[in-house]
């Protein structure tokens, strides 16, 4: 198997990674408190506030379509469904969930339009892996099947 | 046929003979979709008096098999049982004994909650000494044994255990004058997707195998593990790449372990298996990034596994580590940007393209790609001397 292939191989199996590496430590929280919308003028980067995390206006910055995030940015407990909608002509989506710390905290791929905080199937909530904790956020890319971006989300806030 | 035989049927029937409980009662336990099987126990008996001055005796054991399959919200299967019972008369003008022998075989309906045991042919051979005769008689039984059902009383780890035909017994028995005995009415069934101790001594004595073979590619066989991948020898990049994919293969497995499995295996064991997934991921990306020239799509993905499978990230176990592996990649991307950066011209906003200030061009995919990267990610980039959060590149 070649390293293209090889790469290939990584990029549809990590579609049905557990995720749930040594990703579970609950990350020390730091919220940014702001609750003003800014706006740099220099870089035309937006961010509004949602909550006590600023909201990433990641499409429009990168000039990609947006994807739509449907999941609340609060309610879902410490294992939420991670909910946007389709992108044509996506081979895949990444989530990425960061810490308050804007590092990033857990990744995930799906092939269709969703999936737990942890990965599929949803980790029993008695189970060490990735949570969701006060002052995270979490944004989708969609790929195309070349690897890719062809649409980003906005990096948006979660909580429990 | 003889009082005493016809007495003696008469009781021997009614150790086999049940109907249905008259109310069934809560059953929030239920058997999980697929197939089960399992054995079918029942130890009864009665006595009392009969006639004038006599006194009856019947001790009964039944034992049999079952096999059944859940689909949804109705069960299929079959059963068979068969069993004795030894009666004893005595009487004031003399005694007798008997031996009755059951076989029966029938269907298991119902829900996943009671399954119920439909008997569709039942057999009664009753033999009868007494004095110097035998008589011995065969009696059909079926109609006498309604539906009978299985109480589930545990379900665990792909193991249900319950009681049945107790209730039953004791209420056809009401009215008789007889005292009933119920030793045991009792069943196991077991899962066949349950989880074998076997076969978890068997992941646990393949899973040390599993990361040394991985440890063979990154420091020879038989090397000495060392977390330290700058000094290592040229390694198989390709057979350090098929490690990865197998690790996220096998992380994907222990997510779906259930719960009897982690049970089993221990909470420990599992995150110190995730734990050295993780780390061996990142030396690997390690080894990796130090030995090859990589592109943005392997950067990318490199990145993706490293998150997914705790090798970076602010929850990995294995933080400094973590962080070393983390830099290595965001250095690669950097490096991609860089070599995008345009020290000449315009940007798109009309500003000037200088050494000072490069520009990044937004048509150039494989910078694009590490930009959206670093963006999620969190990274700064440095670009012609200038540092700024990765996010910020996209419009330079």
């Amino acid at each position: 198997m070649g390293v293209g292939m090889r790469v290939t191989a990584l990029l549809l199996l990590v579609g049905v990674l557990a995720g749930c590496g040594g990703a579970d430590a609950t990350p020390t929280t730091t919220t940014s408190g702001t609750a003003a919308t800014t706006t740099t003028a220099e870089t035309g980067t937006t961010t509004t506030t949602a909550g006590e995390v600023d909201e990433v206006d990641l499409p429009g910055v990168l000039g990609l379509p947006e994807i739509t995030l449907l999941t609340p940015t609060s309610g879902g407990g410490t294992r939420p469904i991670l909910e946007w909608e389709a992108v044509d002509g996506a081979a895949g989506y990444e989530v990425a969930l960061s810490g308050p710390g804007g590092g990033i905290y857990w990744a995930g791929w799906a092939t269709g339009t969703s999936i737990p905080v942890g990965g599929e199937p949803l980790i029993d909530p008695a189970y060490s892996g990735p949570s969701v904790s006060e002052g995270m956020t979490w944004s989708v890319a969609a790929y195309n099947a070349d690897g890719y971006l062809l649409a980003v989300s906005a990096i948006r806030p979660i909580g429990p | 046929m003889s009082r005493r035989l016809a007495m003696l049927l008469a009781a021997l029937g009614l150790v086999f003979a049940v109907v249905p409980a008259a109310v069934a009662g809560h059953q929030p336990l239920r058997l999980d979709e697929g197939e089960w099987s399992g054995t079918l126990t029942f130890m009864a008996g009665f006595s009392g008096e009969v006639g004038e001055g006599g006194h009856v005796t019947v001790d009964g054991i039944q034992t049999g098999d079952f096999a059944l399959e859940v689909v949804g919200e109705e069960i299929t299967g079959i059963y068979a049982l068969s069993g004795t019972a030894d009666a004893a008369v005595d009487l004031p003008f003399g005694g007798a004994t008997g031996q009755g022998a059951f076989t029966g075989i029938g269907d298991v309906l119902g829900t996943p909650q009671v399954p119920v045991l439909h008997l569709t042919r039942g057999t009664v051979t009753v033999t009868v000494q007494t004095g110097s005769t035998e008589v011995t008689q065969d009696f059909d039984v079926t109609g006498l044994t309604p539906p009978t059902e299985l109480q589930i009383e545990r379900v665990h780890c792909g193991v249900a255990s319950g009681s049945w035909g107790r209730e039953e017994f004791l209420t056809n028995l009401a009215g008789t004058g007889f005292t009933p005995r119920v030793r045991q009415g009792s069943f196991t069934a077991f899962s066949e997707d349950r989880i074998t101790q076997e076969q978890v001594d068997d992941l646990v004595e393949v899973m040390p195998q599993w990361f040394r073979a991985w440890g063979d590619v990154l420091w020879g066989p038989g090397g000495a593990a060392d977390s330290d991948v700058g000094g290592l020898p040229p390694v198989d990049t390709g057979a350090l790449m098929d490690r990865m994919v197998d690790a996220v293969e096998t992380l994907n497995k222990f997510q779906n372990l259930k719960e009897c499995a982690r049970e089993l295996i221990g909470e420990d064991q599992i995150e110190e298996w995730e734990s050295g997934i993780a780390l061996f991921t990142g030396m690997s990306i390690q080894v990796i990034l130090a030995q090859n020239n990589v592109d943005a799509i392997m950067v990318d993905v490199f990145t993706r596994v490293a998150a997914s499978t705790g090798a970076i990230g602010e929850g990995s176990p294995e933080p400094e580590f973590a962080a070393t592996t983390e830099e290595m990649l965001r250095l690669e991307a950097e490096e991609i940007v860089q070599a995008s950066a345009q020290t000449e011209g315009t940007d798109g906003a009309g500003n000037a393209c200088t050494e000072a200030s490069p520009c990044i061009p937004p048509d150039d995919v494989d910078a694009g790609l590490m930009i959206g990267r670093g963006a999620r990610m969190g990274w700064d980039y440095t670009v012609g001397g200038e540092t700024r959060p990765a996010i910020e590149w996209a419009s330079a």
